[in-house]
């Protein structure tokens, strides 16, 4: 992070984090209740994500993890640019968290996950996004790339019959990432791309539902 | 667009479309009444924390100009001549000055020669 090492080798604490006043004020007047119960519903569904690795979140895991990243970027240990929104922030930090969380989780299967548990990286920066997904990749085992692909498969399937749900996924393995990208690759409309991320969303509880239940018996 | 970037694994698929499901979640969900409670507290760390960080913002040491002694002539006036001289100071202002006390007759002897001379315009030194 940005400890100091001192001449004898140990390491002394950074200077007190000091935001600028038009940081302050930026993250006071972005930080509302709803902002946190937006993010907080978006790990809600990011820790079904976990789960459906074979990790296992805490009943509190979402609350936690929204509170971590708000609480982490007040002290200094996530960096936000104050001229871009918060909420674009908040949400990057806990997609890269519940990235790592996953990986661990593909792991260790079956090992209880919280939001404090997790070793990550101090300052993981929603800027060090881009480059996890490289690591990540080089993380996968040939077991969970083929559980990874098994999954994506019966994904597949199950939208087969959804014609612009299934352009929607096909769009993403195509490489689009973006909701601009996905609606040019598929040729969407922006009411059909809404209509598909409703329909995937449902059908990714579903599936959610279906993992899990083996695992509860 | 798409083909200049690199086919993503089945990994990424997914998470990719875990995040597009879960920011449905995120814009069209509804929360709890328990997850609004959770909200209003988080929200009182949060304003703690911004007036901690808005207090480091405060100079700690703010520098105190030391008064000028006080004129010999001020000092040697008793208090009906100081009560004299100070209400003919703030009749030749013609009220162009506002003072912030009200009851004049509560101010020790010091603290009437201290603001007779603070406002007496022949004290002060040319810049």
């Amino acid at each position: 992070m940005d400890d100091q090492h001192t001449m004898d080798g140990g390491r002394q604490p950074a200077a007190p984090f000091k935001p600028s006043e038009a940081w302050i004020e930026a993250f006071s007047k972005q930080c509302t209740d709803e902002l946190q119960l937006h993010a907080q519903r978006y790990a809600k569904r990011r820790a079904q994500h976990i789960a459906r690795a074979g990790g296992h979140p805490e009943s509190d895991y979402a609350h936690v993890l929204v509170q971590d990243v708000i609480t982490d970027t007040l002290i200094g240990d996530l960096k936000w640019d104050h001229e871009k929104p918060l909420i674009q922030h908040v949400l990057d930090s806990i997609r890269y968290r519940t990235r790592h969380d996953r990986k661990r989780a593909q792991r260790y299967r079956h090992y209880r996950i919280d939001a404090f548990g997790t070793e990550r990286e101090p300052a993981s920066a929603p800027s060090e996004y881009e480059a996890s997904l490289a690591v990540d990749r080089c993380d996968d085992s040939p077991e969970t790339t083929r559980g990874s692909s098994e999954m994506l498969s019966v994904l597949r399937n199950e939208a087969v019959g959804d014609k612009h749900l299934l352009a929607f996924i096909d769009a993403v393995i195509d490489g689009a990432r973006t909701r601009a990208e996905i609606m040019e690759s598929s040729k969407l409309e922006l009411k059909q791309y809404r209509t598909a991320r409703e329909r995937l969303q449902r059908l990714m509880i579903k599936l959610d539902f279906v993992e899990a239940a083996p695992r509860r018996a | 667009m798409t083909n200049d970037k690199k086919k993503p694994t089945a990994a990424d698929v997914l998470d990719e479309l875990s995040h597009h499901a879960a920011l449905e979640a995120a814009e069209n969900g509804k929360s709890t009444a328990a997850d609004r409670r959770w909200s209003k507290e988080l929200s009182k760390d949060v304003q703690a924390r911004l007036a901690e960080l808005r207090r480091g913002h405060t100079p700690a040491d703010v520098p105190t100009e030391k008064a000028k002694p006080l004129r010999a002539s001020t000092i040697a006036m008793g208090r009906e001549a100081l009560e004299k001289a100070f209400a003919a100071l703030v009749r030749a202002m013609g009220g162009g000055m506002q003072l912030a006390y009200r009851n004049f007759t509560v101010m020790s002897d010091d603290d009437l020669r201290r603001l007779y001379d603070t406002i007496d315009p022949t004290n002060h030194d040319p810049e």
